[in-house]
């Protein structure tokens, strides 16, 4: 109790001593942000970034995040850090009840920070924010020190045309302030896209003093024209550090000066460039994103970029995402190449469920909050904890249906928040007795599983599997009886996590193969039978054939096996090749056939399918089936690329037509998506642009942490809002989990 | 007073077939303008201008609607000349004729033309006031280039009938409230298309009408089309039960004002904004439902003629969500338009203002497949569009933004805004494109200061040279908030 009053006293003294401060900024259009890191000299802030000697964030701590406040023609500063205050406000204004405006150019829309890196290769910001809008060829330059809060410019300097892409660019290898620092500004007139350098001095007062002094012949900022084209705009703007060893053919190329990494767009954006260029040396290689891009970023060194792909040049979400390509080593031809993912193949786009992306951010050694399977094999029982995990390249992705999808930026795949591994968690065997329709229809014309439809008692179901099965982390073996498949074991099932969706799977023995049922057929056919190419890969010599005709003569056909409604008669498959199957002989019975249909017989009669993969192979009786697919989602602990099922049989299934194995598959698979809780943050269905950092934080108690926090722009609800990754979790992220809304 | 006391006089001199005295707007002025139509003519370098005054406080008994040629105004400047030490000029002096105004409810919403046989116009014109009325007025254009409006009447019009107290006549899109369930009606219609129908044959024309080269004409000779309403509020069931809330949208021909409870497409829950007809489908965008707390972007609606089970054909409804708002998520819609090819549609969405653009896939089928591609933030309150064709590029948009007097121009071959025209007005409202090749002329409706906003761009492939060339109309502001509200610039209009 005492101590309770203790922090009661201080935090009346706090309040005593403090200077007061407006919380809200009354935001109309938040629709960009930046943070702005503490400059040198500054002091404060960024000694408490250092624990052991070490800093604890990427570079120096941000102190500032930057908002525009689009429709009332002003940005916002929120204030990161007070040593004296909990949570965060935004600068107050001179009157300190009154927010800080800073009024720059009619609708700013558009954010630019000066960026580089330091000695340790970590993001540290510089002097100025730059504020600008598409469609007008003005830009504002505001000061980020304390003292320099306000446009450091009489007027908004010009640009030769609309602008449609800022960055801006101090250096690498920074142990202070430089001396100058470069602005990038793209515009597109209506007929050509340009992209200038601008260079201009780190220190508001030089800046002020050369626009004093200039004259016509001597201007105080000078635009130097870096790419020209015609019909492009570009549409992207992105510097990327120089990176030690970073060759195209072999030669050096931006390796110790820092390139340009731009996207354009042309024709109405079905089409466009992306490339690489060296302002020096005015080379561009192309960047390998497989279409257009409309927004890019990179962290750190710049080896890794990733590009948001423009959902135009299909005409939908579906040719969207988030793709990667690493700039470390290029051929002038092909240009740098797609990155590859964990599994070792060209990285596939990170996608947001049909949406668009709408902001996208980086964090190197980011932490995020999961589920953790933690499978005790004494007691061959798994249970599910919350843990933080940690990622060398943590990216997540706001969208337009209100959701951040978080990605693993180095592997190259999205992330499983649910950590528990795919596993069985039953298995039947079934025997059928007599089919309605004289046949098994596992599957459509198109693979996939539709079902079974059987008739009269169906033989016994096995015990489900062994509790846990044995887990081989991130896999599990499955089985009854020997997990090695030996005897008496009916199966082994190995299930790799990441790959398989919750479904049922099914093993039939000689069932109808998937892709080769009901297919037309005419007697001008003979005994070529014609299949959609690529599905006569399913059959084999020895398959048995079923001929069907539309009419049943009274009794209907018998061949003494399976009976089928319409069946006339039976073949053999003898050959296969592209598109076709040629058969034995042709059954006397079926002069009329319309269609056929083949099922596994011979060598390999047993077939594989499941709910959504569809048709996953055939195999021999004790023989292992192996399915490979590429990855879902990247599950915590996937250290190897490998088979995404494995399924052994024994022989306790009898050999009757028909009879198959059915295995009820949990694919404990979720994309970590979060959305922001409408309880907490006004109408906060469409999130916008993101950033990702440690922010300094004190907390009650007067300790100071660095937690990794996610902030963004919410144009939906005109407010800017943080969520510390370590109290949040998938979902709908309330306040109770740190999230923070500022209006 | 004597101004009005003057334009009474000038109207009751002017023979018009009234059935009392005007009680409309001072017709030389426009005053709260909503709706706004273009007009070129053979000859005249700048065209004709029609516009709906709501009325929006009442003031006066009605709103209106006004005519003027354009050539008629005294300083009006050339297309594309632009003073830049002068400034825009303010045109108060509209010149508008007695003939050329007709009385309509207040509380106009948007207004579309269909030109006619001899050069003219059609108008159509919903309002939100009392009686939910829907207008069409008949614009007689003469060899000077003055219009005569006058007031189309339903067929069950009296023969004494005015033709320029339109609302003594218009249909209630409300009718037919006193039924049972009070359905089907279309409180506040706000929204109107017009476009004329494609035909193989007469049959596609409806009786009475031919089909001439593709295109439905009337039995008079005129372009026939279909005119399709929204409406912005939901019509609840039983009346005044406040439940069961439903929307409607209104389909009614371009030749006649008749109405039967057949004109109404049932949409289900969710009240639409405005309308825009393709090839074959009418696409309506979604307001914001309170009572799901959910919207509904955009709804394409037609009505299909099929055979019913002996053969014979019937006229069905069909109404398709396109399911917008689950792959980009906004508050509600507001304007719509589509590109010259029907392969783009452009959608306002509010909170946040976007403008959201959407692949159509085969926008003549059953079915057509309706897909975000791209979204674009916008200044606040953004409310009209209309798409500008350019040859040999894709279309040019132009958007009112309501809440920031700002014009902006999108331009789909750089996938972003190219150009925000500030200064506009208050509450810039309703939008109008003359094409002037290379270039176009906006006319823009300033809802709050009663103006029209002149907007040049004088070559469509560099749009950021967009600038405004004048206004029309005098200032009302000092009318409405008194003279000593700030942005009172005259008194020139007075009661």
């Amino acid at each position: 109790m005492r101590w309770v009053a203790l922090v009661a006293g201080m935090a009346l003294l706090f309040a005593c001593s403090q200077t007061p401060t407006s919380s809200l900024a009354k935001l109309v259009g938040s629709q960009d942000l930046v943070l702005v890191d503490e400059l040198p000299g500054e002091g404060g802030l960024a000694d408490l970034a250092i624990v052991d000697g070490r800093w604890v964030t990427q570079g120096t701590p941000s102190k500032y995040l930057f908002v525009t406040s689009v429709d009332t023609n002003e940005l916002r500063v929120l204030q990161l850090y007070r040593p004296t205050q909990l949570g965060r406000s935004f600068v107050p204004a001179p009157n300190p009840i009154e927010t800080l405006s800073i009024p720059v150019i009619a609708r700013p829309s558009m954010l630019a920070v000066d960026e580089g890196l330091n000695a340790n290769g970590a993001r540290v910001t510089g002097s100025y924010v730059y504020a600008a809008r598409p469609g007008s060829a003005v830009i504002s330059i505001v000061g980020t020190a304390p003292s320099e809060l306000r446009v450091v410019t009489p007027s908004p300097i010009p640009t030769p045309g609309p602008v449609t892409a800022l960055a801006a660019w101090m250096g690498s290898g920074l142990t202070k302030l430089p001396d100058t620092t470069e602005l990038f500004v793209a515009t597109f007139d209506g007929r050509r896209g340009a992209v200038y350098r601008v260079p201009l001095p780190s220190s508001p007062a030089v800046l002020r003093a050369a626009i004093a002094n200039a004259t016509p012949a001597n201007p105080a900022i000078q635009a130097e024209i870096l790419f020209d084209v015609d019909a492009e705009a570009v549409m992207a703007l992105q510097v990327m550090p120089p990176l030690a060893g970073r060759t195209v053919d072999g030669q050096p190329f931006c390796d110790t000066t820092a390139c340009l990494a731009i996207a354009t767009r042309r024709a109405a954006g079905l089409d466009g460039r992306n490339l690489l260029i060296d302002p020096k040396s005015l080379r561009a290689v192309p960047l390998d994103f497989q279409g257009p891009v409309r927004d890019f970023a990179t962290i750190g060194n710049g080896f890794r970029l990733f590009g948001v792909l423009d959902e135009e040049k299909c005409g939908s979400a579906e040719c969207g995402g988030v793709l990667a390509v690493d700039t470390g080593a290029a051929s002038g031809a092909t240009g740098f190449a797609r990155a590859l993912d964990f599994s070792g193949e060209p990285m596939l786009p990170i996608t947001t469920g049909g949406s668009l992306p709408t902001g996208l951010a980086l964090g190197q050694g980011a932490q995020l909050r999961q589920t953790l399977e933690v499978y005790d094999a004494g007691s061959n029982t798994r249970e599910v904890g919350l843990a933080l995990v940690g990622y060398d390249l943590l990216g997540v992705v706001a969208s337009s249906n209100g959701q951040l999808t978080f990605f693993d930026g180095l592997a190259g795949m999205p992330i499983d928040y649910d950590a528990r591994r795919t596993t069985v968690s039953s298995a039947s065997m079934l025997v059928p007795a007599v089919l309605s329709d004289g046949g098994i229809a596992f599957t459509g014309a198109d693979g996939g599983f539709i079902g079974y439809t059987a008739e009269g008692p169906l033989t016994e179901t096995i015990p489900p599997v062994q509790d846990g099965g044995i887990s081989t982390e991130p896999w599990r073996i499955i089985s009854v009886g020997n997990p090695d498949g030996g005897d008496g074991s009916p199966y082994v099932l190995d299930v790799s996590d990441g790959y398989l969706l919750t479904q049922n799977l099914v093993v039939i023995y000689e069932g109808l193969l998937p892709g080769l049922v009901r297919q037309p057929t005419t007697y001008s056919d003979g005994t070529t039978l014609f299949v959609t190419t690529g599905y006569e890969g399913r059959a084999s010599p020895g398959d048995r054939v079923f001929f069907y005709v539309d009419s049943v003569p009274d009794g209907g056909f018998t061949d003494g096996g399976v009976t089928a409604v319409g069946e006339c008669g039976q073949a053999r498959v003898t050959a296969v090749d592209a598109g076709i199957l040629l058969v034995d002989s042709l059954p006397p019975e079926c002069v009329d056939r319309t269609s056929f249909s083949v099922r596994a017989s011979g060598l390999k009669p047993y077939v594989a399918a499941a709910d959504l993969e569809g048709y996953l192979g055939r195999a021999a009786v004790g023989d292992t089936l192996t399915y490979t697919r590429r990855y879902l989602v990247k599950p915590f602990g996937w250290t190897e690329n490998r088979p995404a099922l494995r399924v052994t049989l024994g022989d306790t299934l009898p050999l009757v037509t028909g009879a198959y194995w059915t295995f009820a598959l949990e694919g404990g698979l979720a994309s970590y998506v979060m959305s922001i809780d409408s309880q907490s943050c006004s109408s906060p269905w469409l999130p916008g642009r993101l950033a990702m950092a440690r922010l300094p934080t004190l907390y009650e108690g007067g300790t100071t942490d660095f937690p990794w926090t996610v902030a963004g722009v919410l144009p939906s609800g005109n407010s800017v809002y943080e969520i510390p990754l370590s109290g949040a979790f998938r979902g709908a992220v309330t306040s109770t989990d740190g999230l923070r809304c500022y209006r | 007073m004597r101004i009005l006391t003057a334009s009474v006089l000038v109207l009751a001199l002017s023979g018009c077939p009234t059935t009392g005295a005007y009680t409309g707007p001072p017709i030389n002025q426009l005053y709260y303008p909503t709706g706004i139509v273009h007009v070129d003519r053979p000859g005249n370098p700048h065209g004709l201008l029609f516009v709906a005054n709501a009325n929006f406080d009442k003031r006066f008994a009605t709103g209106s609607v006004v005519g003027f040629d354009l050539n008629r105004i005294p300083g009006i400047p050339p297309f594309g000349a632009f003073d830049p030490d002068g400034g825009a000029p303010q045109l108060a002096a509209l010149n508008i004729q007695a003939e050329a105004v007709v009385q309509v409810a207040s509380f106009t919403g948007e207004m579309a033309g269909l030109e006619t046989r001899d050069g003219g116009v059609r108008l159509y014109v919903p309002s939100r006031s009392e009686g939910n009325n829907f207008h069409a007025i008949d614009v007689a254009i003469g060899p000077d280039d003055q219009p005569a409006l006058s007031c189309v009447l339903p067929p069950d019009a009296p023969a004494n009938a005015s033709l320029t107290d339109c609302p003594a006549t218009a249909p209630s899109l409300t009718t037919f409230e006193f039924s049972e369930s009070g359905l089907p009606r279309a409180p506040a219609p706000f929204g109107v298309s017009v476009r004329a129908r494609r035909c193989a044959g007469a049959d596609d024309c409806g009786a009475g009408r031919s089909c001439d080269n593709g295109t439905c004409r009337a039995a008079n000779g005129d372009l026939f089309g279909d005119v399709w309403v929204t409406h912005i509020t939901q019509a609840d069931s039983p009346l005044a039960s406040g439940k069961d809330l439903q929307a409607f949208a209104v389909r009614l021909d371009s030749d006649s004002l008749a109405l039967t409870e057949s004109n109404y497409v049932w949409l289900g829950p969710g009240a639409t904004s405005s309308v825009v007809q393709g090839q074959r489908w009418a696409y309506l965008s979604g307001r914001y439902n309170s009572s799901t707390q959910s919207v509904n972007l955009m709804r394409l609606a037609e009505k299909r003629k099929v055979m019913d089970s002996s053969g014979n054909p019937v006229v069905v409804d069909a109404v398709v969500s396109a399911g917008l708002e689950s792959t980009y998520r906004v508050g509600e819609a507001r304007g719509v338009a589509l590109s010259s090819d029907e392969k783009r549609l452009y959608l306002l969405g509010r909170a946040p203002d976007s403008l959201i653009v959407v692949n159509i896939s085969d926008p003549t089928g059953d079915a057509p497949l309706l897909d975000v591609v791209r979204a674009v933030p916008l200044p606040e309150g953004s409310n009209q569009i209309r798409t500008i064709p350019r040859p040999g590029r894709s279309d040019l948009v132009a958007i009112t933004c309501t809440g920031q007097g700002v014009v902006v121009l999108y331009d789909d071959d750089v996938g972003d805004l190219v150009a925000q025209v500030q200064g506009v007005g208050l509450q810039s409202f309703g939008l109008a494109v003359a094409l002037r090749p290379p270039g176009a002329r906006l006319f823009v409706t300033n809802f709050s200061d009663g103006r029209v906003a002149l907007i040049d761009i004088p070559d469509l492939n560099r749009p950021q040279e967009a600038r405004i060339a004048g206004y029309l109309g005098a200032q009302q502001l000092c009318l409405t908030r008194g003279a000593t509200t700030p942005g009172c610039m005259s008194n020139e209009v007075a009661q």
